[in-house]
């Protein structure tokens, strides 16, 4: 069962991110910044070889949080009207019913990765027992099955959750996967008033979710911080954009590639940019300072001759063994809306199938493996496209402007 | 659609253009609203689908019990790692090995990172000719072939082994 401290941490995480308040996001981007701060103060800790513990890591966030606190006046926070659509019961109760599955599933370890138990799981085992992220464990040639370049948002989370304990609890890090996609989904309904794509992000990616058995694993806070962040940039949000595309870098790989593509086709502003691009350098020097950079460069060569068969295989990964249904979904909304203004999205979608293809093409890709669970961020890209041509569509009824809104929104 | 509305608003047929533009709007709506609560409700009805086919609620004893190819070997391992991980001596020197499956070796450690939180896992080429050997061994699927050291726990999936000599 989960233990008191795991959820007692995690619910630390949306006080960490306390300071993000003065940029009125909706409750799930206090997670997405609590995270960022937590993970990015446990690697400034780690370049400096200090140990962390709850007193340092809570101080800074804390002090930012309370500074802010004085004096504030309690507004009403703007409310999206463009986009807001009434509340409907159908789509409420789908939304529970997915997330309910999801965490049923989740709970009973039949969602589970074996890449939990194989590495994620076990490097915040290691840097939560050691209370710093371990980078001479993670040099250890022994452990190179562990991919330690892996970008550490994820087991630096399980290690908080660790603070004044020797041991994870395995049970409320898979059941996270679940947090996760319940904030993902909260993101979509708090930035884009929009609650009947809320109820489609809940159920597409909670079925994608089991099928994938991605519980434990990175999957699900990428998942959330691609949420916050399209749902931020969609908003006009560029602050919380910012956070939440810097946590993405944190989390995968491919989440480095989402951010580029994000800031150079939807967000092209200095005030997107430069938070989530200084971030993912600062990860790059640290790994690259400590001899962590292998994944980036792939291990076999990637060859012109096995991108044909790679885009092939690409095509047929795209169907989820669901008939290409999760496309479908989010393509039928965007050309019954303004599909123009879905573009920008399409192009960033197809940017990262790219990225995909070519880093497939070679002798052993294997991506049977894996492929179905990178698809997903494309997916979210186009899912914020759909929500885009609604949106154009619903801007001209109501306001009679074409611009997108403006201004935060709240939950 | 802007085009439209702008017509509406300052053309003089504006009421005209008005009444043709809404119905098509108002149904794209009703058509996005029906396509997306469509298909959220197959969704849903897949991931039960889904969940029903990997068994159900039920309860887990550990987080792969119902989860990979071979969940109950999965679980076995892992509860005889958990056993380890209670009884064996804290900072022990443990390696986690397969006998009969040492290609495995790196994933059995870094499983044993995970699970022995109270021991120092070691790699199991430690008990190679030449290795420094641990105190303890947890031998999955098999068992250990060492005359070093000898059984003292016995479970399904494996068992512990004590180094003696």
């Amino acid at each position: 069962m989960i233990g008191a401290r795991f959820l007692l941490l995690t619910l630390l995480v949306f006080a960490a991110g306390g300071w993000a308040r003065r940029f009125r996001p909706p409750l799930a981007a206090y997670f997405a910044a609590g995270l960022v701060t937590v993970a990015l103060e446990m690697l400034v800790l780690a370049a400096f070889g200090v140990r962390w513990n709850a007193f340092v890591l809570l101080a800074a966030p804390v002090a930012v949080l309370v500074a802010q606190l004085r004096g504030y006046a309690v507004t009403r926070q703007e409310v999206n009207r463009v986009t807001a659509q009434p509340r409907n019961r159908a789509t409420g109760i789908i939304t529970i019913l997915a997330l309910l599955i999801f965490a049923s599933a989740v709970i009973s370890a039949s969602a589970t990765s074996g890449d939990f138990v194989f590495f994620w799981g076990s490097k915040g085992q290691r840097f939560g027992s050691e209370r710093m992220l371990d980078t001479q464990f993670l040099r250890d040639p022994d452990h190179a099955v562990m991919h330690p370049d892996y970008p550490p948002l994820v087991p630096l989370y399980y290690a908080w959750t660790m603070l004044g304990a020797s041991e994870l609890d395995w049970f409320g890090a898979m059941a996270s996967a679940v947090l996760f996609l319940a904030l993902a989904a909260a993101a979509v309904s708090g930035f884009t008033r929009d609650h009947r794509f809320a109820a489609l992000f809940a159920s597409m990616f909670a079925l994608l979710c089991i099928r994938n058995s991605v519980a434990g694993n990175a999957e699900p806070a990428l998942l959330f911080f691609e949420a916050v962040a399209l749902g931020a940039l969609f908003a006009r949000n560029d602050e919380v954009a910012a956070i939440a595309l810097a946590g993405a870098a944190l989390t995968k790989i491919e989440g480095g590639v989402f951010v580029i593509l994000a800031i150079a086709l939807l967000g092209r502003r200095w005030r997107v940019a430069l938070f989530p691009l200084l971030t993912l350098a600062a990860w790059l020097l640290f790994a690259k300072t400590h001899g962590l950079l292998d994944s980036y460069v792939p291990r076999e060569e990637l060859s012109i001759r096995y991108l044909l068969p790679s885009i092939g295989q690409l095509l047929r990964e795209m169907s989820f063994g669901l008939w290409y249904a999760p496309w479908i979904a989010v393509a039928l909304p965007v050309f019954l809306g303004n599909a123009r203004r879905a573009v920008p999205y399409a192009l960033a979608a197809l940017g990262f199938l790219g990225f995909m293809a070519v880093i497939y093409a070679r002798p052993e890709a294997h991506m049977e493996w894996s492929a179905q669970r990178v698809l997903m961020t494309p997916l979210v890209v186009l899912f914020f496209g759909a929500i885009a041509a609604q949106n154009g569509h619903a801007v001209t009824q109501s306001r009679g402007s074409a611009t997108l809104p403006r201004g935060r929104v709240t939950a | 659609m802007a085009a439209n509305y702008i017509s509406v608003t300052c053309g003089s047929n504006a009421y005209a253009t008005k009444r043709a533009a809404i119905p098509s709007r108002a149904m794209r709506d009703r058509l996005t609203s029906l396509t997306v609560v469509l298909f959220s409700a197959a969704f849903v009805v897949l991931a039960a689908r889904e969940h029903l086919a990997r068994g159900g609620p039920s309860g887990a004893r550990t987080v792969m019990s119902h989860s990979g190819m071979a969940p109950e070997r999965a679980e076995a391992g892992l509860l005889l790692l958990q056993y380890a991980n209670r009884t064996l001596p804290p900072y022990a020197r443990v390696a986690v090995v397969k006998p009969n499956g040492r290609w495995d070796d790196a994933g059995m450690l870094a499983v044993a990172h995970g699970q022995l939180a109270r021991q120092h896992p070691v790699p199991a080429s430690s008990l190679d000719a030449g290795g420094d050997p641990p105190d303890f061994v947890v031998a999955v699927d098999a068992p250990l072939a060492d005359p070093r050291y000898e059984r003292i726990h016995e479970a399904p999936t494996g068992g512990i082994w004590k180094r003696v000599r």
